[in-house]
Formats: C-alpha cells, sequence, structure tokens
C-alpha cells in the first residue's frame, strides 16, 4: 500500500465515517454555539457593567457586582466551569448552557475593565454636551459615549474573544461535547494520533482568523470616522 | 427674563462663587470678563443646571433652574471651549440626534431644520462631513447650529474663540452678531474685541464676586474698579517681570508669539519683536529685575516696547556707555524711536516705538 492510500484510509477512518462525521459536526456545532453566546453575554455583562460605574446613582449595584466579576476571573476557567457545573446548578442544567453563563461570566471580568478604562476616556465634555441637549444618561452612554470607546477598544476585545474561543475547548470537562471532546474521542476509537489533532488545531487557527477578519470588517464598516 | 440671584458655589471647599447676582434681559447680550479662576466659568456651569449653587436661585422666565441629572432639555444652549461635536456622527447627525432622541421630532423634519440651521451658519454644503474634516471655526459653528437645533431660549458659550485661530475667530464671531438679534446670550470670554463687537453689558468678575458691571463703552474706557483696571490692562498689554539674570528666556518668547498672534501679526513680525526684546536685554542689567511692557495699538500698525529698571547713572542706550555696541546698533535699526528717561522715584523708563514695516512682514 502506498503512502497515499495510506493517508486516504486515516482520513477516511477519522473524519469521514458516520460516527466522526456525526462527533464532529456536534462538537463543532456545540464550540460555535458556546462561543457565540458566551461573548454575547460577555459584551452585555461588560457594557452594562461600564454603564454602572460611571453612574454615581448605581454605585451600591455595580461595587458588589465588579467585585464578583473580579474575583472569579482570577479562579481557572475550566474550575469555574466545573464549579458551575456540579455545584451551582447540581448537574441540572444543560452544560452547553452552563458553559455559556460560566465562560460569559468569565469573560466578563477582563472586558469590563476594557469598557471602563476605554469609557472613561472618552472624556466628561462628551458627557456634558449630551447633557445639555437633554439626552438621559443610558441616551448618552448608548449613543455617545459606547460608540466612541468601541472605536478605541476594539482590538483587545478581539483578542479576548480569541482567548473565549479556546477556553471553549474546557466544555469537555462538563460531559459536554465539543470540538476537542469530539476529535478526543476519534483518537480513542482509531488510535490516530497525529491526524485528528493537527485537525482540531487547523480549525481552532481558523476560527481565530475568522474572529479577527469579521472584527476588522466591523471596524471598517463603522469606526473608521477619522 | 433671566434672573441670576445671590448663587453661591464651592469646590473642594474654595469658593468659586460668592454671592453673584445679575439679570439678563430679552435678546441682551451679556460677556462675562475676568481673570483665571475668577469664577466666570462656574457662573456658567451653574446657568447651564451642569452644577447645582449651593445657595441662590437661577430663573428663566420666572421659572426655577433644576440640575441636569436625570436627562430632559431645560431649553439653554451651550457652545463649549473644546467645540465637544459628536466625533463619531457626520455634522447632519450631530445636529438631527438630539431633535430625533430627545424632542421626539420626525428624522424628515429634524433633516428639514437641520439644514436650515447650517445655511444660517453658513455650512449647508458641509452635511455629510465628520468633525475631523472641519476647520476649527467650522467645527464651532456646527456646534452653534446644533444648539440652535433645540430652540434653546438662552445660549452660553464657554470662551467660545479661545481654541481659534484669528480666521475661525471671525467665523465665529459673525455667527454669534447674527444671533444677537434672536436670543439671550452670555459670553465668557478673555477675547475683548468679541466683547467690543457683540455686548451690551459687560460683567467683570473677580475671585468670584461681580466686581464691575456696565455698558461695554464705559466699563471697557473707564473702568471704575482698579481690579478691573489692572484686568483690561494685562489685556492690551504684554507684561512681563524678569527677575534675574536666569530668567526663563523659553516661557518669555511664548508670550510674545502669542501676543503677537493675537493680533494677527505674522511669524516675521514676531520674530522681529522677539529680536529687540533680545538684543535689548543684552543691553540692560538683569540682576535687579526689570518690568517689560510691550503694547499694540488697537487701531493702527503700531507697536511699543517699554521697560521700566530700579534706579541707575548708566544711560544703557548711549553709544559711550553701551555695554554691547552690536546689540545697540541692532536695536536702533530696529526702532524708530528710542527714549531713556527717569520717573519721579528716579525709577529708569526705556521707550522704544518698534518699526512699522516690519511688524506688517508675514
Amino acid at each position: 500500500m502506498s503512502w497515499f492510500q495510506d493517508w486516504q484510509e486515516q482520513i477516511y477512518r477519522n473524519f469521514l465515517t458516520d460516527d466522526a462525521l456525526h462527533l464532529i459536526l456536534g462538537g463543532f456545532q456545540n464550540t460555535l454555539v458556546i462561543f457565540f453566546f458566551g461573548a454575547v453575554l460577555a459584551l452585555i455583562l461588560a457594557s452594562f457593567l461600564a454603564y454602572l460605574h460611571i453612574n454615581h446613582k448605581w454605585q451600591w449595584l455595580y461595587r458588589p457586582l465588579h467585585w464578583f466579576v473580579a474575583t472569579i476571573h482570577d479562579v481557572p476557567a475550566v474550575v469555574l466551569m466545573m464549579f458551575f457545573y456540579y455545584v451551582v446548578f447540581w448537574g441540572a442544567l444543560n452544560g452547553v448552557i452552563v458553559s455559556i453563563i460560566a465562560l460569559g461570566v468569565y469573560t466578563t471580568g477582563t472586558l469590563e475593565k476594557i469598557f471602563k478604562i476605554h469609557i472613561t476616556q472618552v472624556g466628561k465634555e462628551q458627557y456634558e454636551a449630551g447633557r445639555m441637549l437633554g439626552f438621559t444618561p443610558w441616551q448618552i452612554y448608548r449613543l455617545i459615549i459606547l460608540p466612541q470607546a468601541v472605536k478605541s477598544m476594539l482590538p483587545l476585545v478581539i483578542g479576548e474573544m480569541k482567548v473565549l474561543l479556546r477556553a471553549t475547548s474546557y466544555a469537555g470537562y462538563i460531559a459536554q461535547k465539543d470540538l476537542v471532546k469530539a476529535v478526543d474521542s476519534i483518537r480513542v476509537q482509531t488510535e490516530d494520533v497525529f491526524l485528528p489533532l493537527l485537525f482540531v488545531s487547523l480549525l481552532y487557527l481558523f476560527l481565530s482568523w475568522l474572529i479577527g477578519k469579521v472584527f476588522h470588517l466591523l471596524h471598517v464598516k463603522f469606526f473608521s470616522y477619522d | 427674563m433671566i434672573e441670576v440671584s445671590h448663587i453661591t458655589k464651592s469646590y473642594h471647599g474654595k469658593k468659586a462663587l460668592d454671592n453673584v447676582s445679575f439679570r439678563l434681559g430679552k435678546n441682551e447680550t451679556v460677556c462675562i470678563i475676568g481673570s483665571m479662576g475668577s469664577g466666570k466659568s462656574s457662573l456658567l456651569r451653574c446657568m447651564a443646571g451642569l452644577d447645582f449653587p449651593e445657595h441662590g436661585t437661577i430663573t428663566i422666565d420666572g421659572r426655577l433652574l433644576e440640575q441636569k441629572t436625570a436627562g430632559g432639555y431645560n431649553h439653554i444652549g451651550m457652545v463649549f471651549q473644546n467645540i465637544n461635536l459628536f466625533p463619531h456622527f457626520n455634522v447632519l447627525h450631530n445636529l438631527t440626534l438630539a431633535p430625533i432622541n430627545v424632542l421626539g421630532m420626525s428624522k424628515e423634519e429634524a433633516e428639514e431644520q437641520a439644514y436650515q440651521q447650517l445655511q444660517k451658519v453658513g455650512l449647508s454644503e458641509k452635511a455629510s462631513l465628520f468633525p475631523h474634516e472641519l476647520s476649527a471655526g467650522q467645527r464651532q459653528r456646527v456646534a452653534i447650529a446644533r444648539c440652535l437645533m433645540m430652540k434653546p431660549r438662552l445660549m452660553l458659550f464657554d470662551e467660545p474663540t479661545s481654541a481659534l485661530d484669528p480666521v475661525a475667530t471671525a467665523e465665529v464671531m459673525d455667527v454669534m452678531r447674527k444671533l444677537k438679534k434672536e436670543i439671550p446670550q452670555v459670553v465668557v470670554t478673555h477675547n475683548i474685541s468679541l466683547v467690543k463687537e457683540i455686548a451690551d453689558r459687560i460683567v467683570f468678575m473677580h475671585n468670584g464676586k461681580v466686581c464691575e458691571e456696565g455698558a461695554p463703552a464705559e466699563l471697557l474706557n473707564t473702568p471704575q474698579q482698579a481690579e478691573t483696571r489692572s484686568f483690561l490692562s494685562c489685556q492690551k498689554n504684554m507684561i512681563y517681570r524678569i527677575e534675574h539674570v536666569h530668567f526663563d528666556r523659553p516661557e518669555l518668547n511664548a508670550r510674545i508669539e502669542c501676543y503677537c498672534n493675537r493680533f494677527g501679526l505674522g511669524t516675521q513680525a514676531f520674530h522681529f519683536v522677539q529680536l529687540v526684546v533680545e538684543e535689548l536685554l543684552n543691553l540692560l542689567p538683569l540682576e535687579d529685575g526689570l518690568d517689560l511692557v510691550l503694547s499694540k495699538s488697537d487701531t493702527e500698525v503700531r507697536m511699543s516696547l517699554d521697560v521700566k529698571l530700579p534706579s541707575s547713572e548708566t544711560m544703557y542706550l548711549d553709544p559711550m556707555q553701551a555695554e554691547d555696541d552690536l546689540s545697540l546698533s541692532i536695536v536702533e535699526g530696529l526702532c524708530e524711536v528710542m527714549q531713556e528717561t527717569t520717573d519721579e522715584e528716579g525709577r529708569k523708563l526705556i521707550h522704544l516705538e518698534l518699526n512699522k514695516e516690519r511688524l506688517l512682514m508675514n
């Protein structure tokens, strides 16, 4: 058997049998779902916390929430995920949902700091200009402050999104079939190591590149006004 | 009618406003002048509702002004020194954002009005541009149009021309002059030309209090209070005290440049003034200190340099006694008049009239 036929057979055995295909597609779907909703949750929570931070009226709520996400961020993501799954929700909630919540809250820890710094940099003057025109604090934040802050913080947010993508690989620890778990199952079944790991590495690299590209296009489309 | 009544405001325990009162009639323009830290901007911020006075009240047409905390438009427009347009929106969007979101105006109506206001400030062609694509003067005019979109009952201007060059200042002054007939204005400024041009009344503030107020002709020409006289003299002239030989030369040069810029003199003219000052200082003893006063005539191209020195027997501008012949001949070549006298107290006074033709150089 030539080396070419050998490779063909390995590829078929690892990725193209019904079982392998089912595992990979299921894992890939779970990884994407956890990443997408985790990112949305983290972005919403971080922008909400940053809004509370600049509003003196809401400091009583901001302080405990900030303390909570800042403390949680110092715990390894995988431990946090297991803690949420086995302790907080007693294994009663779907692992994908728990992964979304745990990774969303975990990423909020860093995103909140990024949002806070960049929102503060926009400056008091813009806030006062908004006040003089009669905007409510929420309108000022949403229409004036946040869009300006997003422009400068986008590169850092992209970095955090890539961290979040890599952290989705921990979902396997709470019995979830994510991409890594799926490839690992194939490795066990076929006893091939190289191809499954090469495949998953390349896929993560591609997804990471794709995230960078999407955010770059967003930046060009909406934030290249000067 | 706007009435500011006995307002007091402190920042970090220091009184910025101390029992300040004044009235503003219908379509009247009041200019507030005063040195830095005199409380002008604090007063404006209280009138805008951005800060709230500890004591006293501000009423607009009999209605008490409340502090702006939870949103809502109080019919006061404010033009800031830093302009503060929203950089992520184009000119049209800057103008329509508040009418749509605060006043509930439809997009079409808001855009129609925006074009009218832009026409008023001469910028209808620039509606699609972003703030960074405009000059400083154009940006400030857009900021005025943005305020006008909200139909204010009072316009406040916080040093509207201080960050602008002479051309941009003239553009903004033109718009403010037109507005004068329509809306009452309160203008905080250091720009005496702007004050002369638009003020119906001037309020001079000193140490958080209204020190003097009156009609422009009266207050600018015959100020009653010593503080007002001193302030106006500093505005008209550049006064610089040299304490010792190692004084801050870059600071003096910067002050001369600012002073020349204020009158729109060119770079060569500024270098010429700087050269005269430098060469004159080479002739004078600096150990005991001296006062330099640079004065530019308002009406003609004429600038004089006066120096006041401690008493001395030496005639510094006499070729026989001068310490540096080269500097003396340069000063002689650059000045039309050179006088050296002594006042009643025995202090030495030097008066130079600078060459007019060189002042006209760009």
